[in-house]
């Protein structure tokens, strides 16, 4: 066949992006699965963290910093001096805690504020017992002819408004209005005298439950504050050993393995602490990288290459382009079967991530200057340079050759021996229909 | 808004209904007063006024004016039914007031 018809190409472009749609289905999986890699890498991250705190610094007490400023060379920890800082806090705590144990405000609290029977609410609740009535004659008196009924006098000798005005008729009405909310009442003026006699009470009264309603804010703040300051003293010592630790950890992390490395000889309970910390963060990173290369980047390309379908699909079906033929060497290279390709992508995918997040040997890592971690974890088998991280490495390093640590033997046989007891259900394998 | 005219024909037959020669745009000119008065009946000295910006009466009935014209309806001389366009919501108010006034002048028996 040397050319393709508009019909060849509808079915052949549904049919690749059923395939392609399969794909996407297949690096949605995986990176689900490193959804979840990752989350444990945080977890495992923070435990690492934890595990060099502890080791470094049991305590903070002088003698632990300063086994922990010697150990790790952090001179500024010494300076800071975060013991005196902690007795600081925990002094300054203290004394606001005794001025506000001091306070009346505090110590008589339940007699001030008491729900039921302090002295502060039952105020309050008088205040709104004496508010009630006259909030309800003022809202009784409600009208939009209201103030301008009081202003001129009406109901009152005062009242001047000739009843040739327009404006009485209108005041008539409007008074009549308000006095009909009153059944007890026959004039206006009493009306009238109630209205002003609430409307002068209400304002002291006001005020009165406002100072009440601040006196017991001010008591509940103090309170609060109080509560604040007993929980933080509470936990002193434990936020303060907990910072510093992290203190350690970060500046572990960040100074030069071969820096740190030799101060830790001879520790091995503080150097497999460290190890692991540089190790986990090397492993996320690399998982990380992995992903983005192999998954990332390819449901990045199916994304286009369905649109581009789509669009394509869309030109032929218009009827101007119902006699348009594609011809056949274009046609085939267009719809060859990618799958094939996919699965060699994928393959090496579940090669190259289930090697490094299968890892855990760090304690065989030398912690030199021409260390790479991703030799390591691969044992060499990956070259890896589609990493920044790692190309960076082998540029800087021309004449490196990774060598197997001589106890990796006994891991290469720990490892042989659980690849042959097999993993029934790898995660990484994807399953079923993803299309 | 009620307009001018649509005040004006509402309380002439209003005034006109309880018994009253109405005399449109009557020529009032008594005691240093002069101004056009919408309806006036010169004989039972009763008549309105709808004061409207439209109208230009705002010009001639200054404060002065009103003034003068209240004095003498305080003595009874005359009884003229003064209605601001501002103050009114719809001609059913308007027409609530003009019967409430005319009710109040038959009740001083200025009006049978």
């Amino acid at each position: 066949m040397s050319a393709y018809g508009v019909a060849q190409f509808l079915q052949a472009a549904a049919h690749q992006r059923q395939a392609l749609l399969h794909e996407a289905g297949v690096a949605e999986h995986y990176g689900s699965i490193h959804r979840q890699r990752r989350a444990e890498l945080e977890r495992a991250h923070v435990q690492a963290v934890a595990d060099v705190g502890v080791v470094l610094l049991r305590e903070l007490t002088p003698e632990w910093l300063d086994y922990a400023v010697r150990t790790t060379g952090l001179a500024a920890l010494a300076a800071e001096n975060p013991i005196s800082m902690r007795e600081a806090e925990r002094q300054k705590r203290r004394q606001r805690l005794a001025q506000i144990e001091a306070d009346p405000r505090f110590a008589q609290r339940e007699l001030l504020r008491h729900p039921r029977t302090g002295s502060l609410p039952r105020g309050i609740a008088e205040m709104h017992e004496h508010l009630a009535p006259m909030e309800a004659i003022l809202n009784a008196c409600q009208h939009p002819r209201l103030d301008r009924l009081l202003q001129s006098g009406y109901g009152t000798p005062s009242y001047e408004t000739g009843f040739w005005r327009l404006s009485y008729y209108a005041d008539w009405k409007a008074g009549d209005e308000i006095l009909a909310r009153f059944p007890d009442r026959q004039f206006f003026s009493q009306v009238r005298d109630e209205y002003l006699r609430a409307w002068h009470a209400l304002g002291p009264l006001r005020a009165e439950l406002e100072r009440l309603r601040a006196e017991v804010a001010a008591g509940e703040a103090l309170e609060r504050e109080h509560a604040e300051l007993g929980a933080g003293l509470a936990t002193l010592d434990e936020r303060w050993l907990g910072h510093v630790r992290q203190r350690l950890a970060a500046f572990l992390t960040e100074c030069p393995p071969e820096s740190i490395g030799p101060r830790l000889s001879g520790q091995p309970e503080l150097e497999l602490a460290y190890k692991r910390l540089l190790g986990v963060a090397a492993k996320t990173r690399y998982l990380d990288g992995i992903h983005a290369h192999y998954v990332a980047e390819a449901q990045r390309e199916i994304t286009l290459a369905i649109n581009r379908l789509d669009r394509d699909v869309g030109k032929a079906q218009r009827p101007k382009n119902a006699r348009m033929t594609f011809p056949a060497a274009t046609f085939q290279k267009r719809f060859r079967d990618r799958a094939p390709a996919y699965g060699k992508r994928w393959a090496r995918f579940e090669k190259t991530y289930g090697t490094v997040q299968g890892f855990q040997a760090y304690h065989l890592a030398a912690l030199g200057a021409g260390f790479l971690w991703w030799d390591l974890m691969t044992d060499g088998r990956i070259l890896g340079d589609f990493l920044p991280e790692v190309r960076s490495f082998r540029d800087s390093h021309p004449g490196y050759r990774w060598q197997a640590p001589a106890d990796a033997a006994d891991e290469d046989d720990l490892l042989a021996a659980a690849t042959a007891a097999g993993v029934p259900d790898d995660p990484l394998r994807p399953r079923g229909d993803y299309s | 808004m009620v307009t001018e005219q649509e005040g004006v024909e509402l309380l002439a037959g209003i005034f006109r209904g309880a018994g009253l020669e109405i005399v449109e745009s009557f020529d009032f000119r008594e005691g240093g007063v002069v101004v056009s008065l919408d309806g006036f009946d010169p004989v039972a000295r009763i008549g309105f006024e709808y004061i409207t910006t439209e109208a230009g009466d705002r010009e001639e009935l200054t404060p002065a004016v009103l003034a003068e014209l209240e004095l003498r309806m305080r003595a009874e001389e005359l009884f003229l039914f003064l209605v601001d366009e501002g103050d009114i919501p719809d001609l059913a108010a308007l027409a609530a007031a003009a019967r409430g006034f005319l009710a109040l002048l038959r009740d001083r028996g200025r009006l049978p």
